[in-house]
């Protein structure tokens, strides 16, 4: 008995030494990525809009076919292929109140449409209260 | 039935003297689990494109060093403007492999970087292979900044945007206009063919109002330029 019992914790240490090691290879399996200084969740979004002290104007970075089938209820579309079209209004919007924040959004975090809108629109207009949303759509 | 680590486990139990080994059997394990299988020749291609110029064929072709064939599962381009191609989806270790990437370039401007993601069967590996495409695409002309804005009743003084004809030779903006008549616009040439000045002016501040810019070079310039600039009273 004592030798069966001897034998069942070797085995269980032999196989914890591998396990260890990849676990400690793979570490990052287990920890969540900090968010970066300019990207935001669905919920800090939401905790911005009930605050209400800054305007929260929505991009949709997908392609015009995601808007279309779906989309975060009065967000905006803008994409690179279709920017000169799309931008008139997204400028209409920011002069609808004096601060405005834009959030913009793609599909997930494979996904780098939010963060090339984000960078152009900080380029051409200047606005620079913009986040990325971390997770895109799907993250909803 | 006695599994590997059964059999290796009886192994050092009768004979502890196999426990020598181990220092080397775990190096073998952290070799196993650190591997990656897909070496690539290069994972980041940078091109400087002409203004107007169709954007080549990108490859990036890799080798399978691993011991196993590794089955590529998902292709994930960062925007639409990307058609990454495998030239197949199973590679044998040793066999050597590409992904082909059109890049349209409609609507982008500038410092563009697009990345793929590719994701394999490889046991060991959570993230995906990640390729970068940074791409220069020059503008005929830069317009900075493309918005001006006012404050409703703040003054109404003029504000200026900059046109900058880039590389290539001069060409000349014959005219700008505005959509609206009480937001005018007036272009100055700095120096011809090079460098012009939007001056514009709102007639007051009171109604938020949009107002587009139009200019109009003397010959037609690449399908797709930026020819427009905004102003708004907000």
């Amino acid at each position: 008995m004592r030798a069966i019992i001897r034998q069942i914790l070797v085995l269980s240490i032999l196989a914890a030494i591998p396990a260890l090691i990849s676990a400690y290879i793979h570490r990052d399996l287990f920890q969540t990525p900090p968010l970066a200084p300019d990207e935001t969740t669905w919920e800090q979004t939401a905790a911005w809009q009930r605050a209400a002290a800054t305007r929260i104007l929505l991009i949709d970075a997908r392609d015009d076919n995601a808007y279309a089938a779906a989309h975060a209820p009065g967000a905006l579309p803008l994409n690179e292929a279709h920017w000169e079209r799309q931008l008139p209004a997204v400028i209409e919007a920011l002069g609808a109140a004096a601060d405005t924040r834009i959030v913009v959004y793609c599909d997930d975090t494979l996904c780098g449409a939010s963060r090339a809108v984000a960078v152009r629109l900080r380029r051409e207009l200047g606005h620079t209260d913009i986040f990325v949303l971390k997770g895109g759509w799907r993250s909803r | 039935m006695h599994t590997p680590l059964h059999i290796l486990a009886m192994t050092f139990i009768k004979c502890p003297r196999a426990l020598r080994i181990l220092p080397g059997a775990l190096v073998i394990v952290f070799a196993q689990t650190t591997a990656l299988a897909l070496d690539w020749t290069r994972t980041e291609i940078e091109h400087r494109a002409g203004i107007g110029e169709t954007l080549p064929l990108y490859q990036f072709t890799f080798k399978n060093t691993g011991d196993r064939p590794v089955v590529i599962t998902n292709i994930r381009p960062s925007c639409g403007c990307l058609a990454p191609m495998p030239d197949k989806e199973t590679y044998a270790p040793g066999e050597t492999g590409s992904i082909a990437v059109t890049f349209d370039r409609a609507g982008l401007v500038g410092e563009v970087t697009r990345t793929i993601a590719i994701t394999t069967d490889e046991k060991n590996r959570k993230e995906p292979y990640q390729l970068t495409l940074r791409a220069n695409l020059p503008e005929p002309l830069t317009i900075a900044p493309r918005l001006v804005f006012w404050k409703s009743r703040s003054p109404a003084a003029t504000k200026s945007i900059d046109i900058t004809i880039n590389g290539g030779g001069p060409v000349e903006i014959e005219r700008a206009t505005s959509n609206r008549d009480d937001i005018g616009a007036a272009l100055v040439t700095l120096e011809p063919g090079r460098r012009y000045r939007l001056d514009i002016t709102p007639r007051d501040t009171e109604t938020p109002r949009l107002a587009i810019i139009t200019l109009q070079p003397a010959v037609p310039l690449p399908a797709g330029t930026t020819l427009t600039a905004y102003a708004q009273v907000r």
